[in-house]
């Protein structure tokens, strides 16, 4: 009991995080439905068929739309068909928690060497993250429920458990493989990277399909493919029993792959091991002069993840622009939808990217700080940034390099993603802007460096909250810029997101009071970094 | 703050407080240029806060410290041009070749040669060739020994540098450490490894729950300030006369033999026995061990 104690206190941060936000949501969108819809079947109907069209446009994020002029669809669509992402997201930490990060940190050694079997000490962390999700799961939908009560559109409670049962399995489905992924390399940050990987790639999968390409013969490897074909809310309270039993049957054969792969490998050592390529010993420095120029050196040694960035955001632009011109066309050529578009200024290829794309794209930036700051926090963890502060460079020198190197590999990703997209749409004939989709481009700058500002400061000030600050500041921008519009909350409540503040230059016209002020956010922060820096204790 | 230019090492009342009488507390000490100054102390004693103190990487609650007549905290960066530094804990490096972990370091410094580089991963047995997280406790320090030899500091700072190091590569790095003393370069190194203390070290700092409780040359400590008697008594040992010897300490009284440590003339011991049939007497200097624990043995007189 003791050490499922302990697992369920490990696994306590991220399942808090989950839940909240799930519950978030959940609880606020059957509100936003009931102020948006209308009272009369008619003005549903109507309110129904224009989200409907937005929500094609966000097929990359949220499952396809059913039944929207309903309280039940809106729930089914809007309050909890966002968690596929959060809880995939949640799945890739913790199992990369369980399966790596506290074998880096000698937990499991230790553990082990109390006389606890690897087969009991997995098997309780799987366990214990069942629960976890299971909690997460029920707040999430539960909250869905309440919410609609609130507004007295009630939905029947057995549908919500029922989308509950998918989504627990849908999430121990994305632990399976993310736990199986961390068996294969040695670090936390491998884990993260090889489970995240596989899963955007069955994530993508079901988003193509969502779009009515042809991914037929593979679409149902994709756990969140067999998770969209649950309808209970919509479709009489009822569960598409294959898909569900398959999403269970797959995340138990896959965490017992997981499983058996632990209990066969080394400690700290990957479940295959290669033969080391370079063992030739040598007794001098490396060669690469890159090492030895400021920033250069940092840039250098996230080479491998600078690429794997770049070209994982390139790809995503790509992906859009796959079907910006399809989408865009059908529309047009719907006189109901050409009127809609063109209100809502979206009615050319190069406002569809802005809208679409940019919008994702800043998130991508936001989250590619986050991991920097993440990796500042770890320096000064790890007993790095001791050995660096130990060398005749002074502590400023340390933040401004570190928002240096984060400023230059977001704009390599960045410019990189652009330059894709404008080649696309050239050689797929899609007339873009080029001017407004640079402009775009290089605004997004301003929300790096706004998060890095962030980050940085939060490192100096208390390294081990910034992760957490740095999530919400993002979640809580996501949330605020999503909201806003919907319940009519004044400006400066608005802008208080740093998404909203972005804006939607490509889109529309550039406010360059807004970008100015995530500008000076990033000033003010970087500069009460430099103060937190020269103030604070290193490893302390 | 007057401890002199030239003094490489000098801190006044520097305290770190880290409450529940944890930290460093009033620290007054000086290291003289080119000495071997050995800073013992147990587990928690507050050695590597000192340190750290000293290098700048932590504010003291009051006091100050000075590094060559420069403040370590206002002057940080001139301070560690001067300094290689080993601290107490192995760091992180995860996947990065040794290789690149000094050429890195080697940057940020400025001024470091290969070769010297080569020399010291020579003779330290080390492949910096291979990752970091594939190698031993041992590697991880000797990598730690190479970046803080590597640059021919002036002041060497070392936080209980020979952990995990094998008794082999002990060696070498007592070598290392009477090479650089006879280079001229000064030597700040904690330790609670005695024998290696005894070693190396010139003078020695004892500290004990943040205090430092007694600084001095290991002549002075080991041979003046006490030494280890026993003597076996024909009959009974006379106890309350021993008792009342003046500096006789840590009684240990076993049949008709009785040990003890005194500290001071060893006159008074020998009036208290002279009336006694003695079988044995033996009296010695005691181990830097054994100064060590008398002054554990005891309450702290901190205040």
């Amino acid at each position: 009991m003791t050490l499922l104690r302990i697992a369920l206190r490990l696994g306590r941060m991220g399942a808090i995080a989950t839940a909240a936000l799930g519950t978030v949501g959940a609880i606020a969108q059957p509100l936003a439905f009931a102020t948006l819809a209308g009272n009369t079947p008619a003005e549903r109907a109507v309110f129904g068929q224009q989200m409907e069209l937005l929500a094609l446009q966000l097929t990359y994020l949220l499952p396809l739309p059913h039944g929207l002029g309903t309280m039940a669809g809106w729930i089914e669509w809007r309050a909890l068909g966002f968690l596929e992402v959060v809880v995939g997201f949640w799945a890739v930490m913790a199992a990369s928690g369980a399966g790596r990060g506290d074998e880096e940190r000698g937990l499991v050694e230790h553990w082990l060497a109390q006389g606890v079997s690897r087969g009991r000490y997995i098997g309780l962390r799987i366990v214990a993250f069942a629960a976890l999700a299971m909690a997460a799961s029920t707040l999430a939908v539960g909250a869905a429920g309440v919410g609609a009560a609130i507004v007295n559109d009630g939905v029947p409670a057995g549908a919500l458990a029922l989308q509950g049962v998918a989504l627990v399995g849908l999430v121990l489905c994305c632990y399976a493989v993310a736990l199986l992924a961390a068996q294969l390399v040695t670090t936390r940050r491998g884990a993260i990277t090889l489970g995240g990987a596989v899963l955007l790639i069955l994530y993508l999968v079901n988003v193509v399909d969502r779009n009515g390409a042809e991914v037929a013969a593979i679409r149902s490897l994709s756990p969140f493919w067999l998770y969209d074909q649950n309808h209970p809310l919509t479709a009489g309270g009822v569960l598409d029993l294959s898909s569900t039993l398959g999403l269970f049957a797959a995340a138990a054969a896959i965490t017992v792959l997981a499983v058996v792969a632990f209990v066969r490998r080394d400690l700290g050592a990957p479940l295959v091991r290669r033969t080391p390529r370079d063992a030739r010993p040598t007794v001098r420095p490396a060669g690469n002069p890159l090492l030895r120029v400021p920033v250069l050196a940092i840039l250098d040694q996230q080479r491998v993840s600078l690429v794997a960035w770049t070209a994982v955001v390139a790809a995503l632009g790509l992906f859009f622009l796959s079907f910006t011109r399809t989408l865009v066309d059908a529309m047009l050529a719907t006189p109901s939808f050409r009127v809609y578009m063109e209100r809502a200024g979206i009615a050319t290829y190069t406002a569809f990217i802005g809208l679409s794309w940019f919008s994702a794209l800043v998130l991508l930036v936001s989250l590619y700080a986050i991991v920097q700051a993440n990796g500042w926090a770890a320096d000064d963890q790890e007993g790095r940034l001791e050995i660096f502060a130990a060398q005749p460079i002074s502590r400023a020198r340390i933040v401004v390099e570190r928002l240096a190197a984060l400023l230059i590999g977001a704009a390599v990703i960045v410019a990189a993603s652009s330059l894709a997209l404008l080649i696309g749409a050239a050689s797929a004939d899609i007339s873009l802007e080029a001017g407004r989709v640079v402009v775009g481009t290089a605004l997004t700058l301003l929300v790096a460096f706004a998060f890095g500002g962030l980050g940085a400061a939060g490192v100096g000030w208390r390294p081990r909250l910034t992760l957490g600050i740095l999530a919400a500041v993002a979640i809580v921008g996501y949330f605020v810029q999503e909201l806003a519009p919907l319940f009519q909350w004044p400006e400066w409540l608005a802008n208080l997101s740093v998404y909203a503040l972005y804006g939607n230059p490509v889109m529309t016209s550039i406010d360059w009071a807004r970008e100015a002020t995530l500008l000076a956010i990033g000033a003010a922060a970087s500069f009460a970094a430099l103060i937190a820096m020269q103030r604070r204790d290193i490893g302390a | 703050m007057n401890a002199g230019k030239r003094t490489p090492v000098a801190t006044h009342a520097l305290t770190k407080d880290y409450g529940a009488h944890r930290g460093i507390f009033d620290l007054d000490l000086a290291v003289n240029e080119g000495e071997v100054f050995g800073f013992l102390g147990p587990n928690g004693a507050g050695k590597t806060t000192t340190i750290r103190l000293l290098m700048g990487m932590i504010h003291p609650t009051r006091g100050g410290a000075t590094v060559f007549g420069l403040d370590s905290e206002r002057d940080a960066v001139a301070v560690k041009r001067q300094v290689g530094y080993v601290p107490g804990e192995t760091p992180q490096f995860g996947g990065w070749r040794g290789s690149m972990i000094v050429a890195y370091v080697a940057g940020l410094r400025g001024g470091v040669s290969d070769a010297v580089v080569a020399s010291l991963a020579k003779r330290l047995d080390l492949d910096l060739g291979r990752r970091y997280r594939e190698y031993s406790h041992g590697n991880k320090q000797k990598l730690l020994l190479v970046l803080a030899f590597m640059h021919r500091p002036t002041l060497l700072i070392l936080d209980e540098p020979t952990g995990g190091l094998d008794p082999l590569h002990q060696q070498v790095f007592y070598e290392l450490i009477r090479e650089a003393r006879a280079g001229g370069t000064t030597v700040f190194l904690s330790s609670h490894v005695l024998s290696e203390v005894e070693h190396v070290c010139d003078r020695v700092g004892i500290v004990r729950e943040g205090t430092l409780v007694t600084v001095g040359t290991l002549a002075e400590l080991v041979g003046v300030r006490a030494r280890r008697v026993e003597v076996e008594f024909a009959g009974t040992p006379p106890l309350a006369r021993l008792a009342a010897v003046p500096g006789l300490e840590q009684l240990d009284v076993r049949g008709q033999r009785v040990r003890g440590l005194l500290r001071g003339d060893i006159a008074p011991l020998l009036s208290a026995i002279a009336s006694e049939r003695i079988l044995d007497l033996e009296s010695r200097e005691p181990s830097l061990e054994e100064i060590f624990l008398s002054y554990y043995a005891g309450p702290a007189k901190r205040e």
